[in-house]
């Protein structure tokens, strides 16, 4: 089973997520976190395997987090969840180690897709 | 292109010329004086020498006796080495016969010369150049009477030789000479001293270069949009451009030149710049209010090693500053806020797409609603209640901003601004908006828990402005100092903002309070009327 983290301050959408996921054979939801703080401190203890990630977070930016999963060497599938299809941030998150992105809004086979794929 | 002689060179030259010429005009007059007096001392000398042996006793007697034991040339042999720039004594009688010469072989003989003849013959006393046996020579002729002064006996011809003058000439002239080097060396260093100190003083820039500064000096204070103003060390204004003038708003009749030399304090009563004179610091990006203008001012010291010797400010309207930082920001938030904006719209999209995937219908038809229900609720309020463009803006982006953040933000229904506190801007209502909201945004939680409620009401006496907040307070040792310039409790923040604020509520003739019971609570009044402006 692959344990799956949401990184989301929309609450909402955090939801439908989570929804999504459940629905999603070999994937178990293990936390669903607001900020990066929340996620850096569940990152932890949850240790999940893939963590989903929104780019925009209040007064936060996802990239920056991508970066430190990286310079702290811990073992995480990450995929970007982004409004905009900027191609400079996608390569900046493919040069980080970003398996794959996500655009909102994207649909529960989209989301299966990519990660059988991975 | 010629090259062009510096300054300093010039003033040596002209100098060291000026010595030259003063030194050569000195010089010819006193050689002319000094022959001329050499001269003439020379032709009195031998007048008075032949005068005074003509009438000796001894000369007349021994003439008269023809002489027989040579008195006469032991006369003269004792008389010359006693006498100046005479060469020979000659006494001559009436036949023309030589009783005395420095050469002892030509005594007994006849006088050479053929000047003598005046002296012979008509007995005159005379001096005549003439070239004799001892070379040319210069010689004063007197006729000797005897002793009853009836009959000329003889003449005496005392001369001296025209080499012996000019020698005497050209050691005078030698010592001018050498006088008026000793002067033209001590001018020439004079000049070279009085070059260097000149060029020292004007810092090596030559007089093209001087007015050049001078006029790119005049032309860049009067181009700059900052206000300049210099004092000396006694707080007199040595400098003030037109900017400052108008900066400052000063009224009629004070115009730049009856302002400078003015002390400062008497010009604007509440000026920093006798505290930089006193303590010799810089002090930057101050906000100071002038009557009703807000400043950002630069003062720092002029200082001369280690002594102050004046003080400069430059400042700018402040409202000149912030509307040139929005317009600079602007683009920067407008591409933030659209983003914001679009990530919001999608997110709201996505949970619609979401709930109709999962098939959860009927929420996603309470979610459509919800979202219509507050953007209509938002936007009657900013376009019916507010009728201030510049304040709707504000409300909305902050609305903005608050739902990006997850923060609640609240603009009560019966907020009213119909028209503006008088002598008030936009600018002045956005300003402490701006700033309170901002802090609020801060204090409160990001969690979905935050929330910060706005109320604006005006009628005909007063315009009230409440903003309140469920953060985390204010602490009661911070309150006292929240509107002091420099005083923040945020990082990298400049402590501006709530000194602007009261500023501008002071300046409305309003008041602002402050409850911090759980959160804050901000209750701003300011009269709509005011009656004059400076009241």
């Amino acid at each position: 089973m692959i344990e799956v983290m949401i990184v989301e301050d929309d609450p909402m959408v955090r939801d439908i997520n989570a929804k999504f996921l459940e629905r999603i054979e070999g994937f178990k939801l293990c936390a669903a976190v607001a900020s990066l703080d929340n996620a850096r401190k569940y990152i932890a203890i949850k240790k999940p395997d893939l963590i989903l990630l929104d780019v925009y977070l209040p007064n936060e930016n996802g990239i920056d987090f991508l970066k430190w999963i990286r310079e702290k060497n811990i073992d995480v599938d990450i995929i970007l969840i982004t409004a905009d299809k900027s191609i400079d941030r996608i390569q900046e998150s493919f040069r980080y180690g970003a398996v794959d992105y996500l655009i909102k809004p994207f649909n529960k086979e989209k989301k299966s897709k990519n990660k059988l794929n991975m | 292109m010629r090259k062009k002689i510096k300054l300093h060179t010039k003033i040596a030259l002209l100098v060291t010329t000026v010595v030259i010429i003063s030194i050569s005009i000195i010089i010819a007059f006193a050689v002319s004086w000094m022959t001329n007096m050499i001269e003439d001392k020379a032709r009195t000398n031998l007048m008075n020498v032949s005068m005074m042996v003509a009438h000796s006793d001894e000369i007349i007697q021994a003439l008269e006796n023809r002489d027989p034991d040579g008195r006469i040339g032991s006369y003269v042999d004792n008389l010359l080495p006693g006498l100046e720039q005479v060469e020979y004594i000659i006494v001559v009688d009436k036949d023309g016969i030589r009783h005395s010469h420095p050469n002892p072989a030509m005594i007994g003989q006849t006088f050479v010369g053929g000047d003598e003849q005046r002296a012979a013959e008509e007995g005159e006393a005379y001096i005549s150049e003439a070239t004799g046996t001892l070379g040319k020579a210069l010689r004063a002729f007197a006729p000797i009477y005897d002793s009853k002064n009836n009959e000329e006996i003889g003449f005496v011809a005392v001369g001296t030789l025209t080499d012996s003058i000019e020698s005497a000439k050209n050691t005078a002239l030698l010592y001018v000479i050498l006088i008026s080097l000793g002067a033209l060396a001590v001018g020439g260093i004079g000049a070279f001293l009085l070059s260097n100190n000149i060029k020292k003083i004007l810092l090596g820039l030559e007089p093209e270069e001087i007015s050049q500064l001078y006029t790119e000096k005049t032309g860049m204070l009067e181009a700059i949009h900052e206000g300049l103003i210099a004092v000396d060390n006694t707080g007199r204004i040595t400098l003030i451009n037109d900017a400052a003038i108008e900066i400052l708003k000063f009224g009629t009749g004070f115009d730049k030149a009856n302002l400078l030399g003015q002390h400062v304090e008497a010009v604007i009563p509440n000026t920093g710049m006798p505290n930089i004179l006193e303590t010799g610091q810089s002090e930057f990006d101050r906000e100071q209010r002038i009557d009703h203008t807000i400043i950002v001012t630069n003062r720092i010291p002029i200082m001369n090693g280690s002594e102050i010797i004046g003080a400069i400010a430059s400042f700018r309207d402040k409202t000149e500053v912030t509307k040139l930082a929005e317009e600079l920001t602007g683009a920067k938030k407008m591409a933030w806020s659209l983003r914001a904006q679009n990530h919001e719209f999608m997110n709201k999209l996505h949970t619609i797409s979401g709930l109709i995937q999962l098939e959860e219908y009927h929420e996603a038809l309470v979610f459509i609603s919800d979202v219509a229900k507050n953007r209509n609720n938002i936007s009657d309020i900013l376009t019916r209640n507010i009728q201030n463009p510049s304040v709707s803006a504000l409300l909305l982006s902050k609305y903005a901003k608050a739902e990006e953040c997850r923060v609640k933000l609240v603009i009560d229904a019966e907020s009213r601004l119909t028209r503006l506190p008088q002598y008030m801007t936009a600018e002045d209502i956005v300003s402490i908006i701006g700033n309170l909201v901002e802090n609020s945004l801060d204090a409160v939680k990001n969690d979905g828990t935050g929330l910060i409620e706005i109320k604006v009401l005006q009628n005909d006496a007063t315009l009230t402005i409440q903003i309140r907040d469920n953060g985390g307070g204010i602490p009661l040792a911070d309150q006292d100092k929240l509107y002091t310039q420099g005083f923040s409790t945020k990082k990298d923040q400049r402590g501006n903002g709530m000194f602007i604020v009261k500023n501008i509520i002071d300046a409305g003739g309003g008041t602002i309070s402050l409850n911090c019971d759980g959160g804050v609570f901000w209750d701003i009044t300011i009269p709509m009327n005011r009656g004059k402006k400076n009241d």
